[in-house]
Formats: structure tokens, sequence, C-alpha cells
């Protein structure tokens, strides 16, 4: 019988075989297997290896915490390889918490599939494989729901969701849908409406988190200045995203960017339905009923209305993605044509964008305007309506 | 008042048949049949009115070349393709004085060259701030009052140097495969040399030109046709070797392949002590290079200069491009690929694509000799306190050995672009997002009117 021990060998023999391939790969063939992120997070560790900044990289544009920890990398030879099996280490840890995070009442075959959804599957193995840091992220989000759900501590809770703010700011959206979790398992502190959603429970939770933030933004901001700011933070504020990616903004921002004057356009006020449906819809929706396919929704949102979307951004809603199959009729047999359905429309409306995308960067074929961008509004409304659909799908 | 030294030189191993007439008035030449020669104008104006405006500027130097005189041996014109601009400011202090620097620097380039070339669009080099462009804009020589020598001519190979202590010299190249003459001109300095290699008594680190020496001046004595011989120690050597280079098309990442006909080996004359191989390009700002992994194979980035932004789209760039020198030790392989990356261009609804035009790399042996006092002391010698491309970069006692393209001048990349524009976008981009939200929202507010409707029921 096989059990979730030996579907988490099997992930750990996978990375190190992906992991062996690449660097095969690196060596013997034209096309390089490793990720231009790795590089750049490894550039930026050299510099800090040698006492320098890691913004002395050029689109190094992460927390310094990322380069201090891929320091190993500088050590020469194999230790090049550090940052990468840090990487698929918390891959797996992120595996871990996702079993462990999965409901206890579901069957041992349901448990093996939803978890090999995550530790088996190849785009997850290939992007930590390849050197993206996306794990260590999920490793931070998935501990910080263990603690809160599995061990009720809302002090190592707070501490990792301060963490994982840090370490990307999106992770953000999660806090409203805890501090509404949080309101139902504690006794109020006024009993007006409203204010009596605050509890000592939550007002703990938001200070350790606050103060979590804090203290690393103010040891980095002392250590790195101005500079630490703006790359790890106000950039991606300002940045102007002209480069093709998934996102439905992505061709009106190129079109924006050649304009000699600034404009306001509906990429200005993109923020507002991003914020309205995943940082106060959604969690005032599910927040109290089901945390965790909450904070699947709320991600799957955040990134489909997102101003970049590539496709390690899908691993944001991807840990998610098992505990809400065990909770969604979907994935029941009922409702399996839809659920079919659903992923097919979801990968047919990603290769269409991919096609196009193909066509443009390595045959340059102009594919912007006809291509690009029916594509990528046909993927965005595709998102949108699979996200109604699991709002539904929960709901009944 | 200027003087003219006018350089004529023989590709061929002898003189015979060439000069038809050398008196106190006249000096006519004429090439042998299916031959030519290579002249060079050079004009030293010590003091030029064209520049007392500009009392802003200490150094300016212009370099023009297109490269196309191969048999060059004893002018050296090799440089990135187009017009090459190096200038240093004197007397700016403040702010305001950068501002009316840079101001008096893009009047007088448009007034030579009729471009525009702002503050932002310069990149550092030795000494100096550089400008480059792989376009030929044509030097209005109007400017220098030099209309009075009948051997000016309209050439696209020059160099135009200033300098507000010592005025200006140009020079320009050109080639004729007719007949010659330069006539006496009153009020008029000319010295004329009639040159050959002769290759009896020659190497490539000693040339030993020979010839005659014509004057032509107001005091000018009895005697003013003179034979001549001189050696030279060359800066600027060439290598047999040919070079292919051409653009591979691989979409938005571009390679630039550049082969070499046989194998490659450092030069061994007499005087070179170490030699190493070089790669120097100009870029337009429209490629870019990855200075993080994007350095040919076996080569070491010596100079990047211009713009280190990886992302920007090509009209977000202020800078020309950038100016990138490798130093391969011990080359071997039969070729050289340098992969590159395309900015986007701006949208346009005229064609789907832009062409870019980039100047051919530059490849060759530098390598330190012995007895370098000699180089500078050639009247062909080149090296200055500022321009040069690659030769600014080099130590004093540097000789480089050139590879010559067997063809083409640049190289071209197609760059696709929009054709649609930015309010029909925007439109179709609004009402997908308003479609989405609605979607979303529709569903949201389903589920939360399905469990208040549930909840009631439980509590009933």
């Amino acid at each position: 019988m096989i059990s979730t021990f030996h579907i988490q060998i099997i992930a750990i023999l996978l990375r190190i075989g992906f992991f062996l391939f690449g660097l095969y790969q690196d060596k013997y063939l034209p096309v390089k297997y490793t990720d231009i992120d790795y590089l750049v997070f490894s550039d930026a560790a050299r510099f800090v290896y040698e006492g320098q900044s890691p913004y002395l990289r050029e689109t190094y544009r992460y927390t310094p915490l990322l380069s201090w920890l891929l320091v190993p990398n500088s050590w020469g030879e194999y230790w090049y390889s550090f940052g990468k099996i840090l990487f698929m280490i918390s891959d797996l840890v992120t595996g871990l918490f996702i079993v462990k995070l999965l409901p206890r009442n579901i069957s041992k075959n349901k448990m093996l599939v939803l978890s090999s959804i995550w530790l088996l599957n190849p785009m997850v193995i290939t992007i930590s494989t390849r050197g993206s840091s996306e794990s260590v992220l999920t490793v931070m989000i998935m501990a910080s729901i263990y603690f809160l759900l599995r061990r009720d501590s809302i002090f190592l809770s707070a501490v990792w969701l301060g963490l994982a703010i840090h370490f990307k700011l999106y992770p953000i959206i999660y806090l409203p849908s805890i501090l509404l979790y949080l309101s139902n398992k504690g006794k109020p502190l006024v009993n007006i409406p409203l204010v009596k959603l605050v509890n000592m429970k939550s007002i703990t939770y938001l200070f350790f988190t606050v103060v979590t933030v804090a203290a690393l933004n103010g040891l980095f901001y002392i250590h790195y200045g101005y500079e630490f700011l703006y790359h790890s933070y106000l950039y991606h504020f300002i940045r102007l995203d002209h480069r093709h990616n998934f996102s439905v903004y992505n061709v009106c921002l190129y079109y924006k960017s050649a304009l000699a004057e600034n404009v306001s356009n509906i990429e200005s006020f993109a923020f507002i339905p991003q914020f309205l449906i995943s940082t106060i819809a959604i969690p005032l929706v599910f927040a109290k009923k089901d945390l965790i396919s909450g904070f699947f929704l709320q991600t799957l949102a955040f990134v489909t209305f997102n101003k970049v979307m590539t496709s390690q951004y899908f691993i944001w809603y991807l840990i998610f993605l098992p505990y809400f199959l065990s909770r969604t009729n979907l994935a029941s047999k009922k409702h399996a044509r839809k659920g079919i359905f659903i992923l097919l429309l979801w990968i047919v409306s990603q290769g269409s964008w991919l096609y196009f995308a193909f066509q443009l960067e390595f045959l340059g074929k102009n594919t912007f305007d006809s291509g690009l961008l029916y594509s990528s509004i046909f993927f965005f409304l595709s998102n949108c309506w699979i996200i109604s659909q699991f709002v539904d799908s929960i709901c009944t | 008042m200027f003087r003219q030294r006018t350089t004529i030189f023989n590709p061929l191993s002898t003189h015979d048949n060439v000069v038809q007439k050398a008196d106190q008035a006249e000096f006519a030449v004429q090439p042998a049949e299916n031959s030519f020669f290579l002249v060079e104008n050079k004009y030293t104006v010590s003091q030029s009115s064209a520049f007392s405006k500009f009392d802003l500027v200490k150094q300016l130097r212009i370099q023009s070349s297109d490269n196309s005189f191969p048999e060059d041996r004893v002018f050296n014109y090799r440089l990135s393709e187009g017009v090459n601009v190096y200038v240093t400011p004197q007397h700016v202090k403040t702010d305001e004085d950068k501002q009316e620097f840079f101001g008096q620097v893009r009047s007088l380039l448009n007034k030579l060259l009729d471009i525009e070339v702002n503050k932002e669009n310069w990149t550092k080099s030795v000494n100096a701030l550089h400008f480059h462009s792989a376009e030929r804009p044509r030097l209005d020589v109007s400017i220098l009052n030099l209309e009075k020598s009948s051997e000016l001519k309209d050439s696209i190979n020059f160099d135009l140097s200033y300098n507000s202590g010592s005025g200006v010299v140009f020079k320009q190249l050109y080639s004729v495969d007719s007949p010659l003459s330069i006539r006496k001109q009153n009020g008029l300095y000319k010295e004329i040399g009639l040159f050959l290699v002769d290759e009896q008594i020659s190497s490539k680190d000693d040339v030993v030109l020979s010839g005659l020496r014509v004057v032509f001046g107001d005091d000018q004595e009895e005697e003013n046709v003179f034979k001549t011989l001189f050696h030279t120690k060359p800066r600027h050597r060439y290598i047999d070797t040919g070079i292919d280079s051409h653009i591979e098309e691989n979409g938005l990442h571009p390679l630039l392949h550049t082969s070499f006909a046989q194998e490659v080996t450092p030069p061994e004359d007499s005087d070179v002590q170490e030699c190493n191989l070089y790669y120097y390009v100009s870029l337009n700002k429209s490629l870019i290079f990855d200075e993080f992994q994007s350095i040919p194979n076996g080569a070491k980035l010596v100079v990047n200069q211009g713009s280190r932004d990886l992302e920007l789209p090509e009209y977000k760039v202020g800078e020309w491009g950038n100016e990138v020198l490798f130093e391969f030790a011990n080359f071997s392989a039969p070729s050289i690929d340098f992969p590159l990356h395309s900015r986007y261009q701006k949208p346009s609804n005229e064609t789907d694509s832009t062409e870019i035009y980039n100047s051919l790399p530059l490849i060759f042996y530098g390598c330190s000799v012995r007895d370098d006092y000699l180089l500078d002391k050639s009247p062909f010698d080149t090296k200055q306190t500022i321009g040069g491309n690659y030769e600014s970069y080099f130590t004093n006692d540097t000789v480089f050995y050139h590879f010559t393209h067997n063809s083409g001048s640049s190289v071209v990349v197609n760059v696709p672009h929009g054709t649609s524009d930015f309010d029909s976008v925007n439109t179709i981009t609004t009402i997908a997002v308003v479609i989405g939200s609605a979607i979303i929202l529709f569903s949201l507010l389903k589920a939360s009117f399905r469990s208040s409707t549930l909840s009631e029921k439980k509590k009933q």
C-alpha cells in the first residue's frame, strides 16, 4: 500500500532527479535549465558575501534576507547550488504543511491524491529546482496557517505571516481574513456593531505581525537605507511592466509606457477591483466559513487582477489547491465534468497566450495587438469565471 | 588662417608614371590603371572663430568612419561605423554651468552635424563624454572656414579635434581613382606628400614610406619638391585573416555571431611583447547587453559604458547605447557569439517592426610593444587624450592588430512592435476588467445571500 510517506520519498527522489538533470542541461545544452532569477539572487548574494549591497545587482528587487540566505552560493564550486537545495527543501516542507492542513476526515486515497498535487507536481518541482525562491515564501505562509489552525499559536502564526509580508508584501491580503476569523475566537472588547469584531486575539495577532514586519524592515533600512525600500517595495508600485506577461493589463501598460505624458487609465485603477475582491469581498464571505479555501480564492483573485503575472505566481495559489479540492464539490463524481472543464479552460486559455508569447519572443513576430491582447483577456475572463465557479462550489 | 597637409598614399609598389607634374605651381598625379589613391587632407586651424561662442567646451573630437578602406596601412579610421563624438568641459562649477555646457554642446553638434544630442544621451568614456550613432551624419565643413582649400571634400571619413587652447585639427580621408591635381593657392600653406610602402625594407612594425614631398606657400623656396623616405612604427596594424559578422535571429534574443576565416594566432612581430584578443562593439540602445549573463565564452568584460537597465523599453533609455569591450586570453575558438536582447520599441501603425542598425564589432589583438616612444612620433598616429573608441582604453605602449570584415558595414536587427493605439487597447482592457469583476462579485453576492438564508433557516 502506498502511504503519504512513500509520496514524500518519491517527491524527494524526483527533486533530486530534476536537480541533477538541471546540472547536466546547464553544462551541455544550449538552452539553460537554471532560472534567470537564480543568477540574479546568486549575484546579489555574492555582493553581500563581499560586504556590499545586494542592490548593486541590476534587477534584484527582493528583500536582502533572500540574498543573505544565499550567501553560501558564493563559497565556490558545488556551493553554487546551495540556493536550489534550500528552495527544494522549502518546497518539500511546504508539501508537508499542505498534508498537515488537509482535513483529517478525508479518505487515505484522497489524501494521497491531494498531497501529490503539490509534492509530485512537475511544475512545482521545476520551479524550485530551476532556482526560483517562491518556495521559501510558501513555507512562511503555510507555517503561519499551520500555527494558527493546528497549534492555536497566535504568536508564531503572526510572526510567520509578518515574515512572509516582509518577504513579498502580497501575503498582507491574508491579514483581513485572519482577523475576521479570529473575531469569532474570543470575547469582544466592546459590544458595538463592527467594533465587536475586535478581541484580544485579533489585536495580539495584528500587533505581532506588525512588529515582525516593522522589525525586519527597520533592520534592513538601517543597513541598506532607501535603496532597500525602493527596490523591495516602492519599485513594485511605480514599475511599468511593459514586457509581455499573462496580466490582462500588460498590453495596455506597453502602450501606456510609450505615451509622452502620464495619463490615467484602467491600469491606474487596477488596485481597486484587486483590493475590493481579494482583500474585502472574499474575506467577508469566507473567513469565518472556510479560511483556507478563502485564502485560495483570495490569492487566485489577487493574481488574476495583478498588473504582472508570470507562471511563478501560480505557485502562490497552488499551495491552497489541495485543501480547496478537499472541500469543493467540483472534485466529486457528480460535478467531475465541470471540474474537468474548468481545468481544461485554464490550460487552454493559458496555452493560447503562451502560443502568441512564443511567436513574439522567439520568432520575432508582432503579436501584441491581435494575439497577446485578446489571449490575455481570454485567460483573465477564464480565471474570473473559474473563481465564480469555485465560489459556487464551496457554498452549495 | 590654416595650414594644409595632403598625404596621397599609393597602394602599389612603384610611383612610375604616377607623377604627371611637379613644379612651383602644381602637383599632379594619376593612379595606375585599375588602381587608386588614398588621400588624407589634414587642416590645422590655430584660431577658429567658429568655436569662440562655445567657451565651456574644452575639447571636442568628432570621428566618423564607414570602415571602407581595408587597404589602409597608413591612416587609421578603424572605428565603430558611424559617428563618434567626445567632449570635455571647462569652467564648469555649478549646476547652471553644467546645463549651459550641455546646451552649448547640443548647439555645436546641431550646427556641425545636424543632430540633436541632449544631456541624457551621453555616456562616459576615458577622460570624456561619449556619443555614438551608427548613422552617418554629414559634417557641415563650412563652419570651419576651410572652403578656400580646393582639396576639401565631403567625406564620411573624418576626424575633427578641437582644443580650446590650440585650435582645430581636421582630417578627412577619401579615395580617388582619377587624376588628382593640387595647385598653389595664395595665402595658403600646403604640404603634399606622395608615398608608397617600400615593401622590401618594411615590416609590420616598421613601415618605410618613400616618395615625394611638395610644399606650396607664400614664402616657398625655389626648390619645393623633395624626395622623401621615412620610417613609421604604426600603432594600427592588420591581420590577413578575414572575419564575418551577422545576426542570428532568435526573436527578442538576437545573437551577434562573428566567425574567423581561419585559425587565429597572436602576432609575432619583433617588437611585440604580450597580446590578448579584444572585441569592441558600440551597441545601439535598442539592444541590451546583460553583463551578468551574456559575456561570450572565454571572455572577460573590460568595459561596459552606457545604460545598465535591463528592462526599460528603447524609448525610455536616455543614453545612445553601450560601449562594450571584452578581453580574451589565449583565444583559439573559430567564432565569437555575443548574446543580446532587444528592447521594446515604440508602437507605430506604419510597420510592425523596427529595423535597428548596429555597427559591426571591432576585433583586434592588443599588444604591448618595445620602443613604444616611437609610436606617437608617427605623423599618422591617431591616439589622443580623448576619443578613438577602443584606443582610449589602452596604454600608450599598445598596438592594435585588426581583423577585417569581409563584407558589410553594419548588422540589422528587426524588433517587432505594436501597431494599435493606446485608446483602443485601454477601452478593450477596461471592458474586460469590468466584466471579470462583475462575474466574481456576482458570485460572491450570491454566495453571501445563500449563506445568510441558510443561517436564518438554521435559526428558525
